[in-house]
Order: C-alpha cells, then sequence, then structure tokens
C-alpha cells in the first residue's frame, strides 16, 4: 500500500533548508545561497521495511525561512503529517528560535510528526560539536534531534527517513 | 453552472490561470482543461498529494479560503510553470472545492531579489553582532590584562626598584665591583619593566581617552613648557639646548585649544624625551609654535642621528624600535604609537621627516575647536591642515622661553 505524507521544512532563513532538501532528494549541492520565497514542493519515494515494509512518497514543503507565523504560513502547514525544523548550529539564535516554530507548527497540526536538524555540523570543529549540549535540547523540544550536513551529506537521509519511519508507524498504529 | 464557478471562468481569460472544482471525493467535476474532468484531483494536481484531508476540509467547509503564494514545484500542470499562487476555496453552490491556480513568475522574481537582499544583510547584520560581541570580550580581556599590569606587575616592580636602589646607595662602600655590576644591571632592568608598564597603562588610557577624559581648554605655550622643564635636567646631561618658539606676537593672548591635558602633555613629552634621547652631545631641541585660523602647529626638531627612511613608515606602530642606530638607547617603542592615538584623538595630525645623522622634524596639527565639533563642522581629516611651514621663524625673540621667561 503507498503512503502519501506531505512534511514541511522549517527554520530560520539559511540555515540550510533548501540544501538539505537537495541532498536529500538528488544527492547535490550548492554553495551558493539563493534565498527561498513562499514554498517549494518537491516529492521523494522511497521504501521503507521498517517499522513494515512500505513505499513512501514524501511530499516536501520548503519553506521560506525567517517568516512570521501569518495565515498563508499556516495556510502552507496546514495537512502536514510533520516537519524537519532546521537551526544552523554556528548560529545560536537559529538553534533558539526552533521551540516558537515548533510550538506555531503545532497550533495548525497538534498531532504531527517533528524532528530537529541541527545543520551546517561541517563548520565546527569536533570539540565544539562535542561540547554542544544536544540533550537539554532534545529534553526542551521533545523531539529527536540530528546533526547534520547538507554540503557533505552527513546525516540527512536519517533525519528524513527517521521521520518517515516515525509517520509510517503513527499511521499504521492508528 | 454555478455562479460562482463562472467568475472565475472570466476571471482566468483575463489572467493566465487555471482552475479546476473538485467534490468531496476529490474528484474533478469542472476543470479548465477539460481533459481533468473525472480525475482524482491529486493526479492532476500532484503538488498536493499529501493535502486530501485539507480538501475534504473545504469541500465541507469546515475550512476557510486559503492562499498560498509563490508556490513552486516541479510537478505543476501545463501550461504553468514558475512561480503560481494557489488559492483554495470552498465552493458555495455546491458540496465541494474550488482551486485556482495563477501564475505569478515575474512578482515572485521581484520579491525573491529583495528577500535575497534582505536575508543577506540579516546575515551580514548577525556577523557584525557577533564580531562586536567578541571585541567587547577581548576589550574585557585586555581591561583585566591592564589592571593586573597595573596592580600585580608595578608594585612589586617599584619594591625591587626601591629595594636595588637601596642596596646600590647603602652598600655602596662594601659592594665588590662585580656585584656593584649586577645589582645596577638588575636595577636597569626592573626600570626598563616599570617603563614598560606605565607606558602600557599610557596606551589604555588613550584608548579610552573621550570616553573617560575631560576635554577643557588647553593653553599649548604653558603646557610645552611645562614638558621641557621636566626634561631640562636630562638635557643638560647630554648638553643640549631646548627652545621653544612661536610666531605669534602676544604669548599672553595665545589662542586655545580643547583636549585633554594629561594625554597630551603625555604625547609631547614622549616627543621631547626622543628629541633628547636619540640627539648628539651639543646638539639641538627646537619647539615652534605657529597658531592659525583653525589650529595650532608645533614643529619639534632635533639635531639627532635621525631615522633610516625603511623605519619611518613603521615609528608610529606599537612596540616598533628603529633597527640602527636607536637600538643602543632604552625604550619600550610605545612611546610614538601612543602619541599619535592622542593627537588623533584630539582630531589632529602628526606626521615626520628625518634625515640619518642630521636630525629629524615631527610636525604636528592641533584643530582649535572641541575634537567631535572640529570633525563633524569640517567633515574633513586633519591631515589637511597640518603644518608644514618652513620658513625661518624669528628665533632671537623668544629667546629663553623655554625656561619661562
Amino acid at each position: 500500500m503507498p503512503y502519501f505524507f506531505k512534511i514541511c521544512l522549517i527554520g530560520d532563513f539559511a540555515v540550510g533548508k533548501t540544501s538539505l532538501a537537495r541532498r536529500f532528494l538528488y544527492n547535490e549541492y550548492q554553495a551558493d545561497y539563493q534565498a527561498t520565497i513562499g514554498v517549494n514542493i518537491s516529492k521523494k519515494e522511497i521504501h521503507l521495511t521498517d517499522p513494515i515494509p512500505a513505499q513512501v512518497t514524501l511530499v516536501i514543503w520548503d519553506l521560506a525561512g525567517g517568516e512570521p507565523f501569518t495565515p498563508i504560513v499556516e495556510a502552507y502547514y496546514r495537512g502536514a503529517a510533520g516537519a524537519l525544523f532546521v537551526a544552523d548550529i554556528t548560529r545560536p539564535a537559529t538553534v533558539e528560535h526552533l521551540s516558537q516554530y515548533i510550538e506555531e507548527f503545532r497550533l495548525v497540526n497538534p498531532d504531527a510528526e517533528a524532528v530537529v536538524l541541527l545543520n551546517k555540523v561541517d563548520l565546527l570543529s569536533a570539540h565544539a560539536v562535542e561540547a554542544f549540549d544536544q540533550e537539554t535540547l532534545r529534553e526542551k523540544l521533545g523531539t529527536p534531534i540530528f546533526l547534520t550536513s547538507a554540503r557533505t551529506g552527513y546525516n540527512v537521509e536519517n533525519a528524513f527517513l527517521s521521520l518517515a519511519r516515525r509517520l509510517l508507524e503513527k499511521t499504521n498504529h492508528a | 453552472m454555478p455562479e460562482d464557478v463562472l467568475t472565475i471562468e472570466m476571471f482566468c481569460r483575463l489572467l493566465q490561470c487555471v482552475f479546476l472544482v473538485g467534490d468531496e471525493n476529490l474528484t474533478v467535476v469542472q476543470a479548465t482543461v477539460p481533459e481533468w474532468v473525472g480525475r482524482p484531483v491529486e493526479e492532476v494536481l500532484p503538488f498536493l498529494q499529501g493535502m486530501e484531508d485539507i480538501l475534504r476540509d473545504l469541500a465541507h467547509r469546515r475550512i476557510p479560503t486559503m492562499h498560498m503564494p509563490h508556490v513552486s514545484a516541479d510537478d505543476l500542470p501545463h501550461p504553468l510553470s514558475g512561480y503560481v499562487d494557489v488559492y483554495m476555496s470552498p465552493c458555495s453552490t455546491r458540496q465541494g472545492f474550488i482551486i485556482v491556480i495563477r501564475e505569478n513568475a515575474a512578482a515572485a522574481h521581484v520579491i525573491r531579489e529583495l528577500t535575497q537582499q534582505r536575508n543577506e544583510l540579516a546575515l551580514l547584520r548577525e556577523q557584525l553582532e557577533a564580531a562586536n560581541r567578541r571585541l567587547r570580550e577581548l576589550d574585557e580581556e585586555r581591561s583585566f590584562l591592564i589592571a593586573m599590569i597595573n596592580h600585580d606587575i608595578r608594585a612589586p616592580l617599584a619594591t625591587i626598584t626601591t629595594g636595588l636602589s637601596y642596596l646600590l646607595e647603602v652598600e655602596k662602600e662594601s659592594l665588590s665591583e662585580e656585584h656593584r655590576r649586577i645589582l645596577e644591571m638588575s636595577l636597569q632592568a626592573a626600570q626598563n619593566a616599570t617603563n614598560l608598564a606605565n607606558r602600557i597603562l599610557q596606551v589604555e588610557r588613550t584608548h579610552h581617552l573621550n570616553q573617560r577624559h575631560k576635554l577643557e581648554p588647553i593653553d599649548l605655550i604653558a603646557l610645552l613648557r611645562s614638558v621641557l622643564n621636566q626634561y631640562r635636567d636630562m638635557a643638560e646631561e647630554q648638553n643640549i639646548s631646548l627652545f621653544l618658539e612661536t610666531t605669534h606676537p602676544e604669548i599672553t593672548d595665545f589662542p586655545l585649544i580643547w583636549g585633554n591635558w594629561q594625554s597630551l602633555r603625555e604625547a609631547f613629552a614622549n616627543l621631547v624625551e626622543n628629541a633628547i634621547k636619540y640627539n648628539v652631545p651639543g646638539g639641538e631641541v627646537r619647539i615652534a609654535i605657529c597658531p592659525s585660523e583653525q589650529g595650532i602647529s608645533v614643529t619639534i626638531q632635533d639635531t639627532g642621528i635621525g631615522i633610516a627612511l625603511e623605519d619611518r613608515e613603521q615609528i608610529f606602530l606599537p612596540f616598533h624600535r628603529g633597527r640602527r642606530p636607536r637600538t643602543e638607547r632604552p625604550g619600550t617603542g610605545l612611546g610614538l604609537y601612543i602619541t599619535r592615538q592622542v593627537i588623533k584623538q584630539h582630531q589632529g595630525d602628526i606626521h615626520i621627516e628625518s634625515e640619518l645623522h642630521k636630525g629629524t622634524t615631527i610636525y604636528i596639527w592641533l584643530p582649535l575647536e572641541p575634537p567631535e565639533t572640529a570633525e563633524a563642522k569640517q567633515g574633513t581629516k586633519g591631515s589637511e591642515h597640518v603644518c608644514q611651514d618652513k620658513r625661518p621663524i624669528d628665533w632671537k625673540t623668544f629667546q629663553g622661553y623655554a625656561e619661562g621667561g
């Protein structure tokens, strides 16, 4: 049985949402920053074996970053089964804003799944990554956290697949 | 045909857009493209896959009209491409919904450019704020270091200097030649270190000149006279004559400048000290001061060893000391740096001319107006007002002035 899930990429501007989407969709990376307006919608079909064998189509809504929560943004969020909340690990303010994005998203989709991606991890030293307090952030946000790098591809697929598995599991339980 | 669909059809003829009407089963019942009729909505508009619940809610009027501007997708329905605006609304005359998709590439292009610029500016602002934060941290670290120098280094150095001076004086008779030499070397080293610590504190003071120090009207002649008096003994020891001269007819009516007495005095003291220290026995130091409408020029001319051409560019950099032959004289390499900082903070200017084995001349210009006002009013740098008038001055009029006459 095929599954379709609308998922959103949400976060501040220039945190790498579009780069993450492109890495996941086409396994490519573009270094130049190109601002997104409105929403870019793309699809990717994946085959999961866990929790059940299934063909899943992720309809990925890559939203413009840093927009205030208006009825238009609410319209973009509507119908999403889950979201990837993205922050730039080198810009603390973008991490701080995550809780607000999650809260606004849950106002529209109370039961949606969420995962957090701390992107651009390649720009930090191994020591700085180790020193980053993931546990406290995880407790605060109540979501799984993935350290990712759209540039190197590190952990990008894992993050998307993790969300897809959670959505599939939830749908099956329902 | 329902009235609202008719309206939309008319609208679609005017603008580049398509529309469809879907029923509660998400099947197209009416559309701009006749082939769409009878097919599932998510098949003709695949970018809306995953939105089935929303479409059903619209069909049953559980949610109001939705507007989604600037949507781009790989699978937009023909003939649309690029960016589109999507309007989704419950159908007013039947159980269903209407979707209108309007191409909006031109406006989207402009908005995208503006957004790009806005975001890039915001990123730059973030970077600037981060750099400012780092600078503040560094400034705090520097203040801590300065406080440490002031408290933990100068005080022990004073104790060491006093102790060594005492030993050299009191135990003068009992000390062997070697022991005396060792003590003298130690005393010299302690004095040099004290001098360096004092200079570093001077640098710190110049950094905070405008914040901490009150500006006041200053009589430069009185200030220079006080500096010359300070160095009179040093000059006599080296058999060097000091002169203070001016072309101004009335020394009692000399124009005042706005500045900080302590900082300016330190700046001129550094220059006079250098002019004596790097002079030759029997030499001269002449200070000429000439007022003009906008400022005062001071020239300090010595007959000393001069500064090599290759050192002249770097002479105002911190910790720079000339390679030859100035290295024979003790110093910290901070004096001229401090002097230039002080002059700059007074919106003045300083430059140097020198010839090896003939002497050095320092030209300084200081504005008459308070520093902030002068800059704002003139909108120019002080360098345009540097006095480079090298005409002979009537020296004899002011002989003996250095002694306070």
